[in-house]
Parts: structure tokens; sequence; C-alpha cells
């Protein structure tokens, strides 16, 4: 039963870890497809917001470029205005220069309100220095608008002084704001591609690097799992084996318990367990012999040889009495025979005798012949004796006893 | 000893799979190519809320510019040469790849300049101008240009006819450039003006073109001396010096009215305005003498606000010191790396009176 319950556990054992096993590697694969769908989603978010991103910062300093060419060319009409001041054509060239600078202001008013609206998502830096382009834009424009007023006023010289000393600060400012601001801008849009670029790298790699360590960690994982199913198999071979051993050697050893080492006959034990499946159920023959002053023989030649003459003694009997009785081997000079069934009461009594001679027979150890009397007993059990084990054999003991005590060499039978 | 080898197994397969980096994401950062340009920017005095402004416009650049640009914001605990002078010896010895100087003296520093010229770094100065011929820029205001918007201010505002006192501030060059500004103009000599270098940013030519008729001949220019108002009945009363300080200045104004009856007061510094403007409410004449000065000033809960509102500060010439602080350290930056750039940059003043004081950009140049 036991080695049963061990083998159940293993095998239940190996079942639970190949579930395991194959649970793994199925949350294993969700999570890869997962991250993957993940990595690749974030990625192409990535993507759109730096192509959005680009492309407005993109535009928008083309519109600052845009004021900036206006804001240029409202420099060159003011300085042809300037040189025109004093001479007869200034009423003209005033006309049309004021018209181009009208012009100009409009579309650099125009193209400011576009890049507001494309700016809202760049840095502050960049709104600042647009902030700071504008004012110096507005002085600017204020001031020639002064100047306007006071045009009829001017001569060559005194324009000259405006502009240098008024105008032109206000116009290198508001260049050097703009060129600041187109700088910044770009600088912005590099920094973003590069961001861009770095974040999908980042991604890329990190997705191979994470695919990669996947795959090796379930190689390693897979691996190590097979190898520890192959040992739960190994180790269930084995204590298959261990089992099979255990039950040979604990089999060896009841028989040696059972077993008279000496005579290779059962011993005492082995007849009470013979008599205890017997008794109360059936009638049989039993019968006791001890050969009488065997002390003597082994006082004259030694236990060694006792010994020997007695497996002699034994090898015979079991030769030629074995199909009659199951044999036993009680004590040193003492066997004891059970009767089988098919031997019958009066068989069991010439069988006895026969056994009793036999065994006193002249018999060759060592080269030294001996001879032996030898006293029986013989009982003839029925069910309804109700006798338990250690009766019986007292019973036959003391039968043997008689015999022993009125000379040996006798069966007494008893009644 | 088998579970190790395992650990080590996979530490060995991570090491593989990171050494694989390199070949699928990074790409190397622009960054890193940059150099990072050291820029010593050098103030009068610390301690004074003046130069406020170039310090946030230092702030904006680096923020701007990221790491291509380290400033340093340095300057004396007060306003002098003999305080100045040792740090920009220290600039100098941290091998600094520009500096942008706001000088106490346009004499007293020249010597230290030249050691710095003599280790390759290039001086753009701002606010005040030297006398060091070996200064690559100047950046700030055109003082004398200044005086001399200020002086047709002044015509202007008298209609050609009346008395002026002046009151200037010490020995400083700004106070001596604006005062001579202010007085040739009245003078009627005026020297023809410095030829303005044109803003890196701007593509075209400032020069004048030559004006043509229809049919593209030179026009024929009539010379013209007059000016658009007749300076001759102005007087001058006297040029006296505040100081630099508003107490002395008021004390000054006080004489300038009560003396010699000026119609208007032209002061080249704040101190010198805010002294005038005390003085004329103190003598309750508010609609008869007026003020002409440089310099937004605030002080004791009295600002030039204030006095321009109530007419006593007719006139307010403002400097544009983040302009300086920015436009000097850009062109800094590009003398330290050779290029080119203009040896005067005039930032600019712009008159305000209570008909503009309101207009964004003046608010927007007030508040920065």
């Amino acid at each position: 039963m036991a080695k049963k319950g061990k083998a159940f556990d293993l095998s239940l054992r190996r079942d639970k870890t190949i579930r395991r096993v194959s649970r793994m590697y199925g949350i294993l694969g969700v999570v890869i497809i997962f991250v993957t769908l993940i990595t690749m989603l974030a990625q192409n978010f990535v993507y759109v917001q730096t192509k959005n991103t680009l492309e407005r910062n993109l535009s928008s300093v083309q519109t600052v470029s845009n004021i900036q060419q206006n804001f240029d060319d409202v420099n060159e009409n003011v300085l042809l205005l300037i040189s025109s001041l004093g001479t007869p054509e200034i009423q003209r060239v005033a006309e049309e220069v004021g018209a181009n600078i009208t012009n100009d202001f409009a579309n650099i008013d125009k193209y400011s309100e576009e890049y507001k609206t494309l700016n809202a998502s760049s840095g502050d830096d960049l709104k600042r220095r647009f902030n700071h382009a504008e004012y110096a834009i507005a002085a600017y424009r204020r001031k020639i608008n002064e100047v306007n007023q006071e045009l009829g006023t001017l001569t060559h010289d005194s324009g000259m002084n405006i502009y240098n000393q008024e105008l032109a600060p206000l116009q290198i400012t508001a260049a050097e704001m703009l060129q600041a601001t187109i700088e910044i801008g770009t600088k912005f849009g590099e920094e973003q591609t590069y961001r861009s670029k770095n974040i999908r790298g980042w991604a890329q790699g990190s997705l191979t690097i994470l695919l990669v360590a996947t795959i090796i960690f379930l190689f390693f994982i897979g691996r190590s799992q097979i190898n520890s199913i192959v040992e739960i198999r190994q180790k269930e071979q084995e204590l298959t084996e261990a089992g099979n051993r255990l039950t040979k050697s604990k089999k060896k050893l009841m028989d040696s318990a059972m077993t008279n080492i000496l005579t290779g006959m059962k011993n005492r034990y082995a007849l009470d367990e013979s008599l205890s499946q017997l008794i109360g159920n059936a009638q049989f023959n039993i019968a006791v012999f001890d050969i009488d002053n065997f002390r003597m023989i082994n006082d004259m030649y030694g236990y060694e040889f006792g010994d020997e003459y007695l497996a002699t003694v034994a090898e015979r009997l079991k030769e030629e009495y074995s199909e009659y009785a199951e044999m036993f081997n009680i004590s040193g000079n003492e066997f004891c025979m059970v009767f089988y069934e098919h031997v019958s009461d009066l068989q069991a009594q010439q069988l006895s005798e026969q056994i009793r001679q036999g065994i006193g027979q002249p018999t060759m150890v060592a080269n030294i012949p001996v001879q032996t009397t030898v006293s029986s007993s013989l009982y003839h059990y029925l069910p309804s004796d109700n006798l338990d084990v250690n009766t019986l054999l007292m019973k036959m003991d003391s039968a043997l006893h008689a015999a022993k005590r009125d000379g040996g060499n006798r069966m007494y039978q008893i009644q | 000893m088998k579970k190790k080898s395992r650990i080590l197994k996979i530490a060995a397969a991570g090491i593989l799979a990171l050494s694989m980096l390199p070949l699928t994401g990074c790409h190397p950062a622009p960054e890193q190519d940059v150099k990072t340009i050291n820029v010593a920017v050098i103030v009068k005095d610390m301690n004074s809320t003046y130069w406020n402004p170039v310090w946030s416009a230092c702030d904006d650049l680096q923020a701007e510019l990221g790491n291509s640009i380290n400033i340093l914001k340095l300057g004396p605990q007060e306003e002098s040469a003999e305080a100045q002078i040792p740090v920009i010896q220290d600039a100098i010895n941290q091998k600094v790849d520009a500096i942008v100087l706001a000088a106490c003296d346009p004499d007293a520093e020249n010597e230290v300049l030249a050691e710095a010229t003599a280790a390759n770094i290039p001086i753009i100065t701002i606010d005040s101008d030297v006398t060091y011929e070996g200064r690559v820029s100047y950046v700030g205001t055109m003082n004398k240009n200044a005086g001399e918007s200020a002086a047709r201010c002044a015509a202007d505002l008298l209609d050609g006819e009346g008395t002026i006192g002046v009151i200037y501030h010490g020995t400083a060059a700004t106070a001596t450039e604006r005062c001579d500004g202010f007085l040739n103009q009245l003078e009627g000599k005026v020297e023809a003006p410095p030829e303005m270098a044109a803003g890196s940013g701007s593509k075209q030519n400032n020069s004048l073109p030559e004006a043509t008729d229809e049919a593209g001949n030179p026009i024929q220019q009539e010379s013209e001396t007059e000016a658009m108002v007749s300076y001759a009945n102005i007087k001058i009363a006297e040029v006296l010096d505040g100081k630099s300080d508003w107490e002395k200045s008021k004390e000054q104004a006080e004489k300038l009215i009560n003396d010699d009856h000026v119609d208007l007061i032209f002061a080249t510094n704040r101190k010198g305005a805010w002294g005038a403007c005390e003085a004329i409410t103190e003598l309750g004449k508010q609609g008869e003498v007026y003020v002409v000065g440089f310099d937004y000033f605030e002080n004791d809960g009295k600002n030039a606000e204030m006095y321009l509102s109530k007419g006593i500060l007719n006139t307010m010439i403002i400097q544009n010191p983040y302009n300086m602080g920015y436009l000097g350290v850009r062109y800094a930056m590009e003398a330290a790396k050779g290029e080119p750039i203009p040896s005067l940059v005039d930032t600019g003043a712009v008159l305000v009176t209570a008909d503009n004081i309101n207009d964004s950009d003046v608010q927007f140049l007030i508040n920065n």
C-alpha cells in the first residue's frame, strides 16, 4: 500500500509541474504580445506627436522668417524715404514707401497672429523671445509713425540723425530678436528630432532586449523545467526499485526469522504460525522427534560435528518425507512434522515410527559413523480438542519427556 | 553548484542582450559636439537693482542656448574701478572665453583689459564704454545720441524758446556724453552721427541708398542746415553736478529754479530726475518747470510714472539694459567663436511721455 501511495504522489507532482510549466509559457506568451503591442503603440504615438510638433515648429520658424523678410523690407523703405528727404521726389517716394510700409506691417501682423496659433505648444524660451521681437517691432513701428507725421519738417540731415539715433537702434534690436527667435526655433526643432529619434531608438532597443531576454529566459526556464521532470521521473523509478528491494529484503528477513539457519528447515516461529492457521479449522497429525543423548555427540566430537550431523539428518528427512509433512526444526535436536491432509491417521502413525527409526539410522559425518536413538510423540488433533498452540505443544513435550523418562527410543501417542 | 551555474548563464545572457543595446537604440547626442562657451558678465555693482534686467537677459540666454553657453555673473560689491579690476582679473585667470563688461571707469581699467586681450579673451562693453581700443564691441545706449534726442525733445517742448538748466551725475562717462550730446545739439555743434552697424540678424545693408528720380538719375540733395525747430532762442542757464545723489540733485534743482528761473531741467540720470521732480513739487512749480530726464526711478512710494501723470516729469528717456545684456552676451559668444561682430551696437533709448507710457512695448520695457 505504502509503495503505491508514493508512486501516486510522484506522478501527481509530475502532472502539476507540467501544468505549471505550460501555464507559465502561456502567461509569458501573453506578456510578450502585450509588451510588444504597447511598445509599438507608444512608438507610433511618439512618432505622430513628434511629427506634429516638428511640422508646427517648421511652420512657426517659417512664419518668423516671413516676419523678418517683411521687417527688412520696411527698413529698406524707411531708408529710401529718409534718403529722399529734401528732394523734389519726396512726395512721390513718401506715398509709394508709405503704401509699402503699411503693406509690410499688415503682413507682419498677419504672420504674428499665425505664429501665435502655431506657437501654442512650443517652449517658453521661444515664446519669450518672440515676445521681445514683437515689442521691438512695435517700438520701431511707433517711431516710424512719429517720423511720418513730422515728415514735412524734416531735412535730409535731421532725418539722418533721427534714423541713426532713434530708428536704427530699434531696427537692430528687433532684427536681432527675430534672428534669435529663428535660432531658438531651429534649435528646438533639432532637439525635438533628436529626442524623438532617441525615444524611438530606446523603444526599439528595449523591445529587442526584452524579446531576446524573454527568449533566453524561456529557454533556460524550459530547460530547467524539463530537467526537473526528468529528475522526478528518475526519482520515481528509483523509489519503485527501492520499494521492490525493500519488499524482497523484508521477505528475506521474514524467511530468515522463520528458518533454522543450520538445517534450512522452518523453525519454531514458523511452526506457531502454521499451527495457528490449522487449529480450530481442520484435523491433522503432528509428531515431535528428539534425538536421545544428543549432548554426548557434542561432548565427544564438538559442536561443529554435532551441527554437521543434524544438518545431514535434516537433509535426509527433507529428501524422504517432504511429500508427507511440513517439517520444522524447533530446537537443536528436536524436529516436528505436521502431516498433510492426504496422510491418514494410520499412515501418519506408520510414517512417524519410520521417521523415528530413520533418524537413528547410522549416518556418516566426516567419515565417522554415528548412530543414535530417537524418542517421539504423536498427536492426532481434532478441532473439537479446543487447544491453543501452546497447550498443544506442551502436551507434545510432556509425552516426549515421558518417552525419554521411560528409557527413550520409543514413541508415545497422545490419546 | 548547478543552480549557481544557471544563474551565471542567465547573467551572461543578460550581458549579451545589453551589449546589443548600442546596435539598436542609441544615437549620439548632438549636444556632445557643442563646446560650452564661458562668458563672464561683469557689472558695476552687484548690489544695484539697475542690473536686474541684465541678469534676467543672462538667465533667458542660458535657458535658450542650454549647454552651449555658461554665463558667469560677476561684479564688485560697490561701484568703483578699484573694486572692479580684481573681478576682471579673476575672470581672466578663470580663462573664460569672453568678457562682457559694464565699466565703472572709461580709462582706469584699460591695463587689465589689455591683459584680457593678450589672453585672447574678447571684451564686449555694455552700458558704459571704455577708451581701451582693444575692446571688440560696445553694446548699449549711444549716450551722446540719447543726449541729442533729449535736446530735440526739450526744444520741442519749449517750442523753441526758454531757459534750460542741466543736472549731471558726476564724472561718469554717461554723464559727460549725455551732457555733451544735449548741449551740442542745442548749440548747433552736432557732428555727423556715426554710421551705425547693422545688426547681425538683418541681412540688408543699412547704409543709405542713393535716392534716384524716376529716370534713375541721382537726385541732387538740397543743402540743408536748418533744424526743424530753431534753437536760437533757447538759453542754457547753468550746468550743475548733482553728484548722482538725489538730495544734492534736489538742492541743485532748487538753485536752478530760484536763481536762474529755468523753464526746463535736463537730468542725466535717475537721481537727478528724481531730485528735480522733488524740487518742483516742493516749490509748487508744477506746470511752470518741466523735467526731461534719464531712466525710470522708483523710491519711497514715489515713481516716475506718478510724476509723468502730474506733468512734472515730461519725458523720461529709458534705456534698455535687458537688450544690452542679451545682445552683449550674444555678440560675446560670436566673438568667442571668432566670428565678426559690429564694433558699435546702439540698443537705443525710448522717449517715454504720458502719451505712450501705457503702450504695451513701453510697459514691457519698464517691467523688464
